[in-house]
């Protein structure tokens, strides 16, 4: 028989030997899309008492929660117990005088992790993804991702089986596994408060590291603890690679060379010497608006030029109102409030600052935002639409004399370029529209999309209109009326520095 | 042709040595016994000529392969069977059939179910259901249904019962032997290899002390049984008289010659023509408790 | 089942047992002229020896002209001849050579020994010569 013979002959006989598991797994991944397919898993959870019916704003944590783990725990544990079943390192172990390839063995192991459970998974997240009208290159790099973060802990999976007796032996060397990784991680940890991120080569680097292993392994033939040693520690690397795994989600929002500058006016200082609040204009008229996303801040004085600890933070100035689509009347008052940022110095910086500082000079990066609509919904409970990646949902509507309240559900997985978009109450037929205020949040959640490394963010928030504003008096102009949400979407960025003097 | 040989074979576990400059050849078409105490080292020198195990110095080949570098087409004409190998209890032995036959292009299924019906082996029932005799049994069936060149087997009889013995030698028989299927046995008892085998080995603390076809070591290891004259004293025990016994006057001992009467030849010239002598080939067993028993220094196999 | 006694003691080469057995029973007619002999394997099996011993024993009695091999029949007893007086002592010989050490050793004569051999043909057989 040939190698490609005997790979798939080892294949059959392993997918016979764990039917049960592969179908606990494909009911799962089932169960799971199903629940997202009809809108269970986003909730709200409505649970029906006695004598009353309580809402909890929250995802389906069966769904969200739940599931990807059971389904990535049957899927380890199914690969561990197929590894098992033809052990490399028993030296009396059955297969091993057998007329069959080593390299055949593990190949067929490994094209079933990718085959039957890796890649089952990935087209129920896909299948979910593509409900949501998520961008296509979004999905591609999600379920890339997930792809490789997948393999390398099934890598891992069959290293720690592969070096372990039975089942038993199993859990302990994925317990020491996780104890390790526990220890490595506060370590990693170190490194990623200095700044320091892992390259994403280590993701490669792990599984090429696992790949050779696993055939000196297979090969070898030997058992004993110098093996197991080896195992675990390219089993270790193997998980720490998953976590460095590149999130491929690409900008792909151009640079330019100049745009609107920015002007910069130093306020009076604040309760204490640490807020120095500035104001932020920029020169613009159009629709856009414009996110300063700060990189350095320098001090200049008569001593020279002081460069303060980094503060990433964003500021976002220009245009209120989103345009949406047509002519329209804003019913809300003008608004006059300027775009604020700090001048936060820390202590370490303090000094330098006081030392008779003439200026400071802001640099970072300007994205221009442009609204764009993401859904226009009737203006009642249960009204919901798929676009963009994004769920949106009503769970609620009120209104009385004073305030015009909104509580809609957003419901999303990672998305960059993505703010949370503003939210519009108009009626087109009366040509009106109310801009509202975000409150906090009623809820937050966030869960996970069939496996947990595609995860889902959801928050259950509350749009008011400002409690100056006049709103509309009578029921038919809310009967008539729609819930818009507008993104700003990034279309272009741009270096820049502004100056402002702080004296 | 020699089917199997092995050469300057050295294997250590840790600071244990298990093998020590073994030497070792099985002719093409032998059933060679190779014998031992527990511990000598036969699992190690049979996991070796399977290459599950990678000798620290030295080669072992089987069909003219070295057992280090076997590819599937040596390992599809050469069958193994040990004691407590793992068989996938999950499969029912007709699943297991059916999923080796593939891997040999000279399995005989007519073999493999005439083999199933001598052994009462149930195709319908699950491995793991098997008793150790039942096991043992399929893994014989398992090894013998592809029709080897080359059969190497690691304990086969030890722990079986009667009943379970009698039909794997009678299996191992039934379709070995008269088609140069060379056969290489290891076990610490004697029992069945008495009349099986034609070649036998004797290996003691990783050393085969030796080696010969069975008729030779029939002729030259020779029992003999004396009455001491009284008016003789033996003196010092001459050290090539193994397992010696006395009672009273009476004497018992194993001695290696090249044939009966040169051992009587011998025993006279020590003690006289009067002296009351009685010789005949020691059995097999006699051979082994000699062996084992023997102090002589550990030694490079004796040539056959 | 063989259809002539054999059991196989250790201290005595097999194949020679199994032989000598198999002389006995042909000679003494209990295998009879044109009876079927087991062929090697089945010889193998039955006293489950190695098939080479089984193959010795068979081609030793072949050589002896106890048996015939007939190709696509199989092994049978020969039915040409009929052993001798002399050959059919030669099987004794290794009895009485055994019989006489033991009575040397008892410290009897030969007539002794003789006078014992005739009463207990008496005792057994009758008068008959």
């Amino acid at each position: 028989m040939n190698w490609v013979g005997q790979v798939g002959h080892v294949s059959a006989k392993d997918i016979r030997y764990v039917r049960w598991p592969i179908l606990a797994l494909l009911a799962a991944l089932g169960m799971g899309t199903s629940s997202f397919l009809t809108r269970n898993a986003f909730g709200p959870l409505v649970s029906t008492g006695a004598s009353s019916t309580t809402v909890t704003l929250a995802m389906s944590e069966a769904t969200v929660t739940w599931l990807p783990l059971v389904i990535v725990v049957v899927g380890i544990l199914a690969i561990a117990s197929l590894v098992q079943a033809d052990r490399p390192l028993q030296a009396d172990s059955f297969w091993t005088t057998l007329p069959l390839a080593p390299s055949a063995v593990v190949v067929a192991k490994l094209l079933l992790a990718i085959v039957v459970i890796t890649t089952p998974s990935l087209v129920a997240a896909a299948i979910v993804l593509t409900r949501l009208h998520t961008p296509s290159g979004v999905v591609l790099a999600l379920l890339m991702h997930a792809a490789l973060v997948h393999l390398l802990l099934l890598l891992s999976t069959i290293i720690v089986a592969a070096v372990t007796e039975d089942l038993k032996g199993f859990v302990t060397g994925a317990v020491v596994l996780f104890g390790c990784l526990i220890i490595a991680m506060t370590g990693i940890d170190e490194l990623l408060s200095h700044g320091i991120d892992l390259p994403a080569g280590i993701a490669f680097l792990a599984a090429v590291a696992a790949l050779v292993v696993l055939t000196v392994l297979y090969r070898g033939r030997r058992s004993g603890n110098r093996q197991r040693v080896i195992g675990l520690a390219a089993a270790l690397l193997a998980i720490i690679g998953a976590t460095a795994v590149p999130r491929f989600q690409i900008s792909s929002v151009p640079m330019r060379a100049t745009g609107p500058m920015l002007s910069l006016k130093f306020g009076a200082p604040g309760q204490t010497s640490m807020q120095l609040p500035f104001v932020v204009r920029v020169n613009d008229t159009s629709m856009a608006r414009f996110a300063f996303a700060r990189e350095r801040t320098v001090i200049h004085g008569e001593r020279g030029a002081v460069s303060l600890t980094p503060l990433h933070d964003t500021i976002v100035v220009g245009r209120q109102f989103p345009d949406i689509g047509r002519p329209i009347a804003w019913l809300n008052p003008p608004f006059d409030y300027p775009a604020l940022g700090q001048l936060a110095i820390s202590p370490a910086d303090l000094r330098a600052v006081e030392q008779r500082a003439t200026s400071a000079e802001l640099s970072g990066v300007v994205s221009v935002l442009r609204p764009r609509i993401l859904t226009t919904l009737p203006l009642r409970v249960g009204a919901f639409a798929e676009h963009d990646g994004r769920y949106v949902s009503i769970y609620g509507v009120s209104h009385d004399s004073n305030r015009v309240s909104v509580y809609v559900q957003l419901v999303s997985p990672p998305l960059i370029e993505r703010r949370p978009p503003q939210r519009v109450i108009a009626n087109f037929s009366r040509g009106e529209a109310m801009l509202l205020n975000e409150h906090p949040s009623a809820g937050t959640g966030s869960g996970w999309i069939v496996l947990p490394w595609i995860s889902v963010a959801s928050s259950f928030d509350q749009f008011a209109t400002d409690t100056r504003m006049s709103v509309p008096q009578d029921g038919s102009w809310y009967a008539g009326a729609s819930l818009i949400a507008v993104d700003w979407i990034p279309t272009e960025r741009y270096n820049t520095s502004a100056t402002m003097r702080l004296r | 042709m020699n089917a199997i040989e092995v050469s300057h074979v050295s294997y250590h576990y840790g600071r244990v040595t298990a093998l020590r400059d073994v030497e070792l050849t099985v002719p093409e078409g032998a059933l060679y016994a190779l014998l031992g105490p527990n511990g000598s080292g036969k699992t190690t020198l049979l996991q070796i000529l399977m290459g599950l195990r990678r000798a620290a110095s030295g080669r072992a080949t089987v069909l003219g392969v070295d057992a280090a570098h076997f590819s599937t087409a040596d390992r599809s004409r050469i069958g193994y069977v040990a004691e407590g190998q793992v068989l996938p209890g999950w499969m029912r032995i007709s699943e297991l059939e059916a999923y080796l036959a593939p891997l040999y292009q000279t399995w005989d299924s007519r073999l493999a179910r005439e083999l199933s019906d001598r052994f009462a082996l149930d195709p319908a029932r699950r491995i793991r259901a098997l008793s150790r005799g039942e096991r043992m049994k399929l893994g014989l069936l398992c090894a013998l249904a592809p029709r080897p060149k080359a059969l190497i087997m690691d304990e086969p009889f030890t722990g079986m019962d009667a009943l379970v013995k009698d039909d794997l030698v009678r299996g191992l028989l039934a379709s070995s032997g008269a088609e140069g299927c060379t056969i290489l046995l290891c076990s610490h008892d004697i029992g069945e290899l008495e009349l099986l085998a034609d070649w036998f080995g004797f290996m003691d603390r990783g050393a085969v002390r030796l080696s010969a076809p069975m008729d030779q070591v029939r002729e030259q290891f020779v029992r003999v049984d004396l009455t001491l004259p009284d008016d003789r004293s033996l003196g010092a025990v001459p050290a090539e008289w193994m397992s010696v016994e006395t009672a009273g006057r009476r004497m018992g001992f194993v001695v290696r010659a090249e044939s009966q009467n040169a051992a009587r030849h011998m025993v006279q010239t020590r003690l006289g023509e009067t002296a009351d002598v009685q010789l005949r080939e020691a059995s097999l067993r006699e051979v082994f408790v000699a062996l084992a028993s023997h102090l002589a220094t550990p030694s490079p196999a004796e040539a056959a | 089942m063989l259809p002539f006694v054999v059991s196989i003691e250790p201290g005595k080469s097999p194949y020679r047992q199994i032989v000598y057995a198999a002389t006995k029973a042909v000679v003494s007619g209990e295998l009879g002229p044109g009876a079927p002999f087991p062929s090697v394997r089945e010889l193998s099996q039955a006293l489950k020896i190695n098939p080479n011993t089984a193959q010795k024993v068979v081609a030793e009695l072949v050589r002896d002209g106890l048996l015939e091999v007939y190709p696509g029949v199989g092994t049978v007893v020969t039915s040409k001849r009929r052993a001798s007086a002399s050959e059919r002592r030669a099987l004794l010989s290794s009895d009485v050579e055994a019989l006489l050490v033991d009575a040397k050793r008892l410290g009897l004569t030969r007539d002794d020994v003789v006078g014992a051999i005739d009463a207990r043909w008496t005792d057994l057989f009758g008068k008959e010569g």
